[in-house]
Formats: C-alpha cells, sequence, structure tokens
C-alpha cells in the first residue's frame, strides 16, 4: 500500500491512481459524437496504443428488428477473419460468444469448454488466425436490458495478471459502445439516459473547491461510502475514469 | 457448501435454485408480507426471467437454504432504477459497469446454525467483485426481523 494513500479517507482513489489503467479522457467521451460504427476502430485503435491488447470486437446481440446482423458488430480483427467468421456464422458456434448468454461475469476464454465439435472448430480456427492469444468475454447489458459482448483478445498471462482491471476497464468502453448501438437503432429516449443527480452534482462540486473523501461526507452529511458510490456513478457518466477528469468534464460541460 | 451459477446455468444447479426460490417466497411474501408475486410457493420476478442474474446461495450440508442474494450489474435495469428510486427522494440515479445492485438477499437460518454462511457468502461476494472489477455492491436493505430471524 502506498503511503498516503488513505490521507483524505478516499478508497476510490486506489483505482483511479492505477496509471497503467487508465487513459486520456477523450477517447471514451469523443464516442457520444460518433455518426457510424466505423469510428470505433479508431478508438480501439487508441486503446491498443495504450495497453498491450492485440484485438477488440463487440456484438449487439439481442435480437431486434431495427437491427440487422450486418449492423450489429464492429471489429479490430482482420478482414480476412471477419469475412470468415460472419460468411461461416460463427458467432452461433463460437465458444467465447455462448459464454455472454450464460455468464454475466466476465470470462476468461481458457475457462471455456466447447461443447461440440462446431466449437471447438470455431476456438482452432481463432487460434491459428491469432496465435499465443486468449481473450476474456465481457458480457454487456443495456439500459433496457439489451445483451451486448466486447471480447479482448491478448497474450495469455498478460489477460490472466491483468483480468480484474481490463474487465473494469473494458466493462465501462463496451457499455458506451452498446449503448451508441442502442440509440442508433432507435432503442432510446433522451429520458433513458441517466443524467448526474444533485448529490452526484454536489459531490463533484465540493471536489472542484479542492475538498476530498471525509470533508466532503461531513459537508453532505452522508458516509464515506456514499460519497464513494456517487462519484463512481458520475465518473461513469460522465465518461472519465478519474474524479479530476470528471470534475473538469462536468465544469467544461457547465453542470457545475 | 456455496453455489453460484447465474439464471441460465439454473437447471445445472436446480436444487439449489428451487430452494432458494421457495426461501425468498417464504420470507418476503409469509413473513415480510411484500408485494411479491408467489406462484407454487416460488417467489420470481422478471429481473430473474429476464436478465439472467448471478446469484450466491449458501446451504447447509444436506443442500437445503440458508442464505443467498442475487446480482446485477446497474447499467440494466435494477430494482433501484425501476423500484425503489420513487421512496427516496433525491436518491441518486446510480449507474456504472463497476457499481452491481445486490437484491432478494435472503436468510433462512435455523437454531443452531452457524452465523458463518452469512460470512461465507460475504466473502465470495468480495472475492467476485475484486476477480472482475466491480467496486462497490449496493442494494437497499430493509431493518427486520423477519429477513433474519437469528
Amino acid at each position: 500500500m502506498r503511503p498516503g494513500k488513505h490521507r483524505n479517507g478516499d478508497l476510490s482513489v486506489e483505482h483511479e491512481e492505477n496509471k497503467p489503467y487508465s487513459m486520456d479522457g477523450s477517447i471514451l467521451q469523443e464516442i457520444e459524437s460518433f455518426s457510424r460504427k466505423e469510428n470505433f476502430l479508431s478508438t480501439f485503435d487508441k486503446i491498443k496504443e495504450v495497453f498491450p491488447i492485440r484485438n477488440i470486437s463487440y456484438v449487439f446481440l439481442s435480437e431486434h428488428p431495427n437491427i440487422k446482423a450486418e449492423d450489429s458488430f464492429i471489429s479490430t480483427h482482420s478482414p480476412e477473419w471477419q469475412k470468415l467468421y460472419y460468411e461461416k456464422n460463427f458467432v452461433q458456434h463460437d465458444p467465447a460468444v455462448k459464454a455472454a448468454f450464460n455468464s454475466i461475469l466476465p470470462v476468461s476464454w481458457k475457462d471455456l469448454r466447447c461443447k461440440s465439435a462446431k466449437e471447438k472448430q470455431v476456438m482452432n480456427l481463432f487460434r491459428e488466425h491469432e496465435p499465443s492469444s486468449s481473450g476474456i468475454t465481457l458480457p454487456l447489458r443495456g439500459l433496457r436490458g439489451e445483451l451486448g459482448i466486447l471480447t479482448i483478445t491478448a497474450q495469455e498471462t498478460h489477460l490472466i495478471e491483468n483480468k480484474a482491471n481490463y474487465s473494469r476497464l473494458f466493462s465501462q468502453v463496451g457499455t458506451y459502445v452498446h449503448e451508441w448501438f442502442a440509440r442508433q437503432a432507435g432503442l432510446r429516449d433522451e429520458i433513458s439516459t441517466p443524467s448526474l443527480s444533485s448529490r452526484e452534482k454536489q459531490c463533484l462540486a465540493l471536489y472542484a473547491d479542492g475538498h476530498m473523501g471525509l470533508k466532503v461526507a461531513e459537508k453532505l452529511g452522508v458516509s464515506e461510502a456514499a460519497v464513494r458510490l456517487y462519484l463512481t456513478s458520475a465518473r461513469f457518466k460522465l465518461q472519465t475514469q478519474t474524479t479530476c477528469g470528471a470534475v473538469a468534464r462536468a465544469i467544461r460541460l457547465g453542470i457545475i | 457448501m456455496l453455489k453460484v451459477f447465474t439464471y441460465s446455468e439454473k437447471m445445472r444447479n436446480y436444487r439449489s435454485y428451487e430452494n432458494m426460490v421457495h426461501a425468498r417466497a417464504n420470507i418476503f411474501h409469509k413473513r415480510m408480507n411484500w408485494d411479491v408475486v408467489v406462484e407454487r410457493e416460488r417467489e420470481e420476478d422478471d429481473y430473474d426471467r429476464e436478465h439472467n442474474p448471478l446469484y450466491i446461495v449458501a446451504e447447509r450440508p444436506d443442500g437445503s437454504h440458508v442464505t443467498s442474494m442475487r446480482l446485477l450489474p446497474t447499467t440494466g435495469p435494477t430494482m433501484l432504477r425501476d423500484i425503489f428510486y420513487k421512496f427516496f427522494p433525491g436518491c441518486p440515479d446510480i449507474y456504472a459497469s463497476n457499481i452491481w445492485e445486490a437484491t432478494r438477499y435472503c436468510a433462512t437460518f435455523k437454531k443452531g446454525d452457524s452465523l458463518a454462511y452469512t460470512g461465507e457468502l460475504f466473502v465470495r461476494l468480495s472475492e467476485i467483485c475484486l476477480g472482475s472489477g466491480i467496486d462497490i455492491v449496493t442494494g437497499v436493505f430493509f431493518q427486520s426481523d423477519a429477513a433474519c430471524p437469528e
């Protein structure tokens, strides 16, 4: 434990200061302005510059008449692999995709069991296509319960060592991508997009004034755990990973 | 013995799941008189059926239910946003992929049961969260003797 970490009594500092897992806030914030799904390829490329991730793929899994199969995914995998995957309809037999239907927690591909010959075939072809890679499946839940999936691939030991931190980061990234696809398909209205509630704004405003943790809790008459909860929620809604980033964004947007 | 499974994995954990929904019917309907739908002495709702939640269930060595809870990410439909929200003025709209909601926490302790069952349940909850990048678990807990008679 680093000295001074709990000086302000703020445990949320812990992963915020975990530098290797934070990145430029603009990478996440520009998602809102995207007009076509191909824009995500630049987001994924920027993420790959920060982390040793090999490929990132997203699929909107819930069936909906507004979403055609060819518009339901985006991936950094090579065009050859994507063509093969799409034409052979691998999505039906991919154990990494099936995991998103069964699990609700992130799943390491090393823990996947191929139950059919077809599933084994998909996994074997993936290994040929991307040797020595493994992956993590992140099941995603949209505001109305829509199911989505984000997968990341990287060198296996690297993924095992970083599973919790990558799960946190890519569940966040994946949720933004998922909500973008839901919005594009006309499945959202303004009411369903969560906005900052007064408690979250109050916390951010007090942080902007230079107060932290315990002090903020005292001023608002709530527990420190409640302050952590509000700030975690506020960071997510403002598409940032850090409280500093959330405060800066809230000021820029004129929210506080 | 602890069981961890999702709704879509319930057939492989059939007895644990059935014991849990029976326990929920007993606690939330009979003892606490909540407005929950009970059919054939089972309490199951749309969060179970539609959103594939994660369950953590602590059982006695004979497989009977002691204590359990249900978990869902707050990026999807949650009871906090859909139901509890209106009971708490100024309730913040909690929404983040690293915040999950715990609901239907119930316990059916018998005389002589070790409180360690509760401890085990929360230890497993912590392990799951630490391993999956979940930083906060939120829930509405009612102070009631009926929820935990011991």
